[in-house]
């Protein structure tokens, strides 16, 4: 369990946490979404304590990180995929993560397994791709079996077999009961591993539910196409629908669901030639839910210049 | 007909225990895990093969420069020994850096992202850090003494290779040096986890021990011998280093503290960087 009560992080004068609380269940994989540098990575580093909160607390099963027995045991945290020493081996940053804990070095070269890191493990990390990076860092997450992850963008530069593994991996560990928390900014990547999401907005939270409540909040969009969208759009109309012609045969009609239109279009004798619900993607959500808190756009200037150039 | 009722009851989400008796963070563990990374890093052979390398060919040099004119300067085996642990100064700056290295490398190659996950207690991790150098560089040391003293030994005749043990005066000068290198590589790590910085570290300890020997030096003769400027050559590294280990009246060029007094400087000149470091390491965002 992951407990944020009005955690706020500021540099300077800059806020990159802006007092948000939430609290992460068991048995889940909750995505943290958002922009770049909406303080995502800063909140995960906040969990493991290598940045001191300004104010607030983040603790892990009630306690602070460090305050636990054996913290390896208790957080897997992949943080960034080059936090290891590029001199060394995969396989001696493992083994000196383990001596810390007392780990054996099975369960070292288990993980090595796991992680698919096999023979790359012999070799220096200098040498190591970035999927080799994060499949590394992976793997000294897993090094202690925790009852809880934490995965800051796990899935960059993976190739396509890897990116299916970590969300298998994901779905799996969430499965097992343990608390598994992936940050992404990447709403594709949160839709198929994701059971709840926190969309996080220039250091606020702006959405903290379920996936499948945040797409069913959408208003119902239906495709109709028809020969006669005169005569339909006049046997739909009443107050809450909105009739939307695309083209000479095609209507898009909202607030009304797809059995109602088909019953109306019977009772009028109106022949339809598709029907189709047209699904909010998690994408469109995202996008509505944080485009008011996008801090950098393409192009590099702040939203605040831009808006100050207007 | 079956009723239309819902039997299905509602389960708890399973939860993930950690078996509790496992063995958790450990400052013996941290301690291992520490001299392992000391032992994996390349710089560190490399500075260690370079102390003992160069200690051993000062030594040598040394001892055949002295067994020539014997004759003409004759001098006592504990002259011989002394001269003959002058790579120790090398040794300082040399060991000085790796203590420089061990902490700084974390921070410039990210792995300390790494290692305060495992042990986020940073007292234990700076602690088990600072006594894998103390051990690390200590052996480094013992290694190069010991060569060094077997070279002179060999080549000349008023210093025995038994020496060592038996002779209370040269062993309490090789204790002596062996602490003030230990020491100075504890003053680097400081300096490191102060700085955060290995060029920063590294140009800062040459200071301390070079540079700043000399501008006092140049300041005493400037100022007519000044009260003010003795007291800081008497405070300063350097000579702090051959009062303590040498007894200033023998060696000394300039006023110098006794033995005592002086251990206590060089444990100050230790103490405030591995201090503020270490407020530093453990109030600081990693």
């Amino acid at each position: 369990m992951i407990t944020a009560e009005n955690l706020t992080k500021r540099y300077g004068s800059k806020t990159a946490v802006d007092g948000i609380s939430f609290q992460l269940a068991p048995g889940k994989v909750t995505g943290f979404l958002g922009p770049n540098g909406s303080g995502k990575s800063t909140t995960m580093r906040m969990a493991v304590g290598l940045d001191r909160p300004t104010t607030g607390s983040i603790t892990i099963g009630g306690k602070p990180f460090a305050a636990h027995k054996a913290p390896l045991r208790t957080v897997g945290a992949v943080l960034d995929a080059g936090a290891t020493h590029p001199g060394r081996t995969g396989r001696s940053h493992l083994r000196v993560l383990a001596a810390t804990h007392g780990i054996s070095a099975k369960r070292v070269e288990e993980v090595i397994e796991l992680t698919g890191l096999g023979e790359a493990a012999r070799k220096r990390i200098k040498g190591y791709s970035l999927g080799m990076n994060q499949r590394l860092g992976i793997a000294a997450a897993l090094l202690g079996d925790p009852a809880v992850l934490i995965f800051d963008e796990p899935v960059n530069g993976l190739d396509p077999e890897g990116v299916r593994w970590v969300r298998s991996m994901a779905r799996q560990l969430a499965v097992e009961g343990r608390t598994v928390f992936v940050s992404s900014h990447l709403m594709s990547e949160m839709s198929q591993t994701a059971d709840h999401l926190i969309v996080l907005g220039r250091g606020k939270i702006i959405a903290d539910a379920p996936i499948a409540e945040l797409l069913s909040s959408e208003e119902h969009r239906v495709l109709v196409r028809t020969e006669q969208t005169a005569d339909l759009a006049n046997a739909l109309t009443t107050s809450g629908v909105n009739i939307e012609h695309l083209d000479a045969e095609t209507l898009q009609v909202t607030g009304l669901d797809p059995r109602s239109i088909g019953r109306r279009a019977l009772e009028t004798n109106i022949v339809l030639h598709e029907l189709t619900p047209q699904h909010s993607t998690l994408e469109d959500q995202y996008m509505k839910l944080t485009g008011d808190h996008v801090e950098y756009r393409s192009g590099g200037q702040k939203q605040e210049k831009q808006e100050a150039a207007r | 007909m079956t009723p239309n009722l819902n039997t299905a009851t509602a389960t708890p989400p399973k939860t993930f225990q950690v078996d509790p008796t496992l063995p958790g963070v450990s400052f013996l563990g941290t301690f291992r895990s520490e001299f392992a990374k000391l032992k994996a890093l390349r710089t560190s052979w490399w500075l260690s093969i370079l102390t003992i390398g160069l200690s051993a060919f000062i030594a040598g040099s040394v001892a055949i420069s002295y067994q020539r004119f014997s004759d003409e300067f004759p001098s006592s085996a504990l002259d011989v020994a002394v001269q003959g642990q002058t790579g120790s100064y090398f040794a300082m700056i040399l060991l000085g850096a790796l203590g420089v290295i061990a902490i700084t490398t974390e921070f410039t190659t990210g792995a300390i992202r790494s290692s305060l996950t495992a042990v986020p207690r940073r007292t234990t991790l700076l602690g088990a850090k600072a006594l894998a150098l103390v051990a690390w560089t200590g052996l480094t040391t013992a290694i190069m003494m010991l060569l060094s003293h077997v070279l002179a030994a060999v080549i000349t005749d008023p210093l025995g290779l038994g020496d060592i043990v038996t002779d209370g005066e040269i062993a309490l000068m090789y204790a002596k040096t062996w602490l003030v290198v230990v020491l100075t590589a504890l003053l680097g790590f400081g300096l490191g986890a102060l700085l955060r910085s290995s060029a920063g570290g590294i140009v800062v300890l040459a200071s301390i021990l070079f540079v700043v020997q000399i501008v006092l030096s140049i300041l005493y003769g400037v100022t007519n011998e000044a009260a003010w400027v003795e007291t800081l050559i008497k405070l300063e590294y350097m000579n702090l280093v051959d009062g303590f280990i040498n007894e200033p009246s023998q060696y000394s060029f300039f006023p110098a503290l006794e033995t005592g007094p002086a251990l206590l400087g060089l444990l100050g000149w230790t103490a405030v960087p591995v201090a503020l470091g270490w407020l530093s390491f453990t109030r600081r965002d990693s």
